[in-house]
């Protein structure tokens, strides 16, 4: 009877909780797929100690601080280095329609050029909102730490979208200059640029 | 210039929470999480993990055991002087004490055993055949007399 309650309450938290792990999980990982395996390997970590953990009050926080380790862990492990090797050349999916397909995509590449760890302290910090202190706990290292790599993940990430933007303002630049081109010409901005024909 | 550091540096925090919140609000394929497969999963391990507590228990126990069975027995095979205390004498080593002359006072000088050394005559307990103790070194070992050479 006792088990059967607590396979209830387990598969309440998990309903309810699950999606937005798989959220974190796509952040960390930047692939559906991985972070549906990491939800689930997360899932079944927490049925291990649910018994202790129905008097937990931060039961969230305990939770993503699995997801977390979980990443790292795998991250770490020899198959998730060979992994991340190979996936380094992949180009991401395609965002979905409707969506700022070109900032997506820019961030998404960004993100995954982090290391893990810088990754996992950028979204905790600014996705999941959590302060130095509690970001330190999840971690599982000190506050110096995080805001260093904080920080580091900071200067990457806007390194890293400067050159984005950098490569495409060339790349429209380099395609509105060739007027000769017919196909291109429909191209061009249609309303004169201010202080073109002065 | 610190300022506008710090307003660079929020500006880019508040872009990239935003950014962030599109990107994993962005649509995705269907969740495949499954609760019940992580619940059989979950008790497979706590089963394991049961299982290797009691075989690490078990195994420490019967090597408790088998070691208790080979080693002797401490009451038993432990030494037979102390059991038998002080009161039983050692029937090999002669007794040592005043009465038997092998007692060696500290008063007494080391060469009072032997009967050339001594300045009084020789006790009548010591044994004739004992050869005399001598303080010359023996011919071998002397060092050979300086020679004068003229």
């Amino acid at each position: 009877m006792a088990k059967q309650t607590r396979d209830a309450e387990f598969t309440e938290f998990v309903a309810a909780r699950a999606p937005w792990l798989r959220k974190v999980a796509y952040l960390l990982c930047g692939d559906w797929h991985r972070a549906d395996d990491l939800v689930q390997e997360s899932v079944t970590k927490l049925y291990v100690r649910w018994s202790r953990l129905s008097r937990l009050e931060n039961l969230d926080g305990y939770a993503r601080t699995v997801l977390v380790n979980t990443f790292l862990a795998e991250q770490r492990s020899p198959w998730g280095r060979w992994t991340a090797r190979r996936r380094t050349g992949a180009v991401p999916e395609p965002a979905a329609a409707g969506t700022d397909l070109d900032l997506s995509v820019d961030l998404r590449r960004a993100l995954a050029a982090l290391p893990p760890r810088q990754r996992a302290t950028v979204v905790l910090r600014h996705y999941c909102d959590l302060t130095v202190e509690q970001t330190a706990a999840a971690l599982g290292c000190s506050t110096g730490n995080v805001k260093s790599q904080t920080s580091r993940g900071l200067d990457a990430l806007r390194r890293s979208l400067d050159q984005q933007d950098l490569r495409d303002r060339t790349e429209h630049t380099r395609l509105t200059a060739r007027t000769d081109l017919p196909e291109l010409r429909d191209l061009r901005p249609a309303v004169p640029v201010e202080g073109a024909a002065k | 210039m610190n300022d506008r550091t710090d307003l660079t540096e929020d500006r880019l925090a508040a872009e990239l929470a935003a950014g962030l919140t599109a990107l994993a609000d962005s649509p995705a394929p269907l969740g495949r999480t499954d609760t019940a497969w992580a619940i059989r999963r979950g008790r497979s391990r706590l089963r394991r993990r049961r299982l290797g507590v009691l075989g690490a228990v078990t195994a420490v126990a019967v090597g408790a055991s088998v070691l208790g069975a080979t080693l002797p027995d401490r009451d038993t095979a432990g030494p037979q002087k102390a059991a038998t205390g002080p009161a039983a004498p050692d029937p090999v080593l002669p007794a040592l004490g005043p009465e038997t002359g092998h007692a060696r006072s500290p008063s007494r000088p080391l060469s009072a055993g032997c009967p050339t050394a001594s300045t009084g005559p020789a006790t009548p307990s010591a044994s004739p055949a004992r050869p005399p103790c001598s303080t010359a070194r023996p011919t071998a070992l002397r060092r050979p007399a300086r020679t004068r050479w003229r």
